[in-house]
């Protein structure tokens, strides 16, 4: 076996994927016979050795768990969207609802009711659904609404400062709105628990407020 | 596990913790630039999050993310091939020749510099094999190449390293 031979094989060699024993013996032979294709193996297995002590964990710079909270926080309304009864529900009609759910209740009942507790900050507590409905289909809608409002609060909280001060403002405004309208919804069902329309009206106003922190949270981004 | 896959952020944040350090050092091997390897490292934990309802426990939470690192790199080394219009087929070896980037002087004390000047085909087939200790038949099985070819870029990659390092 010439060098060259031997040269081109050793990576196989000290791989162990020569494959033919015959081969391998080969190689054998010609390494105990070359001292510089020996020294070349030497050199081969300890950089592969350098490259097997190479650490297994690399640090980013920066932390980036913020990145990735935002990007499952705005993928995850789609996700909530899914999870509610195509029997009242569906995205296209809830989306169409939206705006006349929060025009029609929010403008005109907060003015009649005083405003309640944000829904998405306070958390939806199992005491307080019980008070307005039973239904674990609604419950359940309802938890993962809460949910995935409360996430896109929590990513809103973080990045108020970097809003101009009127946009807060008016997000908070809208915000209060919807929460109120929220509220209407929840006292009508209470009183007639079984109506379509009302529980329609719910999804509704849920997702505009999930549509309002969405677009907040993007605006916040682009800043 | 469980609340993180029952839609607990702070449990599925905790799992990033724990889990970050190594998707990182993959993803910046696999991509040789640290802007990048952040990109990629956060595609793979938002991957993860979707697809967290198919971990059925019978591995570790590591062990089911490595494989999800490995596709989320080549996946992104495909489409920005595509992107670049490169024209090149997998078995033609001599664009691999001669290293992106001319190795620094630092790169002769550093593997890991050195690594980043890899041409993307060899770089992933050494990372692959020597740092994560795939065999030849996976490497060809999850980048399309044939397994002679990953031999073959294994084979430069070695060298174009130790020349690199002077080893």
């Amino acid at each position: 076996m010439t060098c060259e031979t031997a040269k081109d094989r050793l990576d196989d060699y000290v791989d162990g994927t020569l494959g033919e024993a015959a081969l391998q013996q080969e190689v054998e032979l010609h390494l105990a016979s070359c001292a510089a294709c020996a020294e070349e193996e030497r050199r081969l297995r300890a950089f592969l050795a350098r490259v097997a002590a190479l650490p297994a964990e690399l640090r980013p710079e920066g932390d980036l768990w913020p990145g990735i909270a935002d990007r499952i926080a705005a993928a995850r309304p789609r996700a909530v969207i899914r999870t509610f009864p195509r029997a009242w529900w569906t995205p296209a009609a809830g989306l169409a609802a939206a705006a006349a759910v929060v025009v029609a209740l929010g403008a005109t009942l907060t003015r009649v009711w005083s405003p309640p507790a944000r829904e998405g900050s306070t958390g939806t507590g199992l005491a307080r659904e019980a008070a307005w409905t039973t239904d674990p289909t609604l419950l359940a809608a309802e938890r993962d609404y809460a949910r995935a409002t409360a996430q896109l609060m929590a990513v809103l909280e973080a990045r108020k400062a970097t809003l101009p001060p009127g946009t807060v403002a008016a997000v908070e405004k809208d915000l209060a709105t919807i929460d109120a309208a929220l509220a209407q919804v929840h006292g009508a069902l209470r009183q007639d628990p079984g109506n379509a329309q009302l529980s329609h009206m719910l999804a509704a106003t849920h997702q505009k407020k999930v549509d309002v922190l969405q677009r907040v949270v993007r605006l916040s981004t682009q800043i | 596990m469980a609340e993180a896959q029952a839609g607990d952020m702070a449990a599925f944040e905790e799992l990033y913790r724990r889990n970050v350090g190594r998707v990182f050092a993959l993803c910046l091997r696999m991509a040789g630039d640290a802007a990048l390897a952040e990109e990629l490292a956060q595609d793979v934990f938002v991957r993860a999050w979707e697809k967290l309802g198919t971990f059925r426990g019978e591995s570790a939470f590591s062990s089911w993310l490595h494989p999800l690192t490995v596709n989320v790199t080549l996946t992104e080394r495909r489409s920005r091939r595509r992107r670049t219009a490169r024209v090149m087929t997998t078995d033609d070896l001599a664009p691999f020749e001669k290293p992106t980037r001319a190795p620094g002087p630092e790169a002769g004390l550093d593997l890991e510099k050195a690594l980043a000047t890899l041409p993307p085909g060899a770089r992933s087939v050494f990372v692959l094999h020597d740092v994560e200790g795939y065999r030849h038949h996976e490497i060809a099985a999850l980048t399309g190449v044939a397994e002679g070819t990953s031999k073959a870029q294994l084979h430069r990659a070695r060298r174009m390293l130790r020349e690199a390092l002077q080893s």
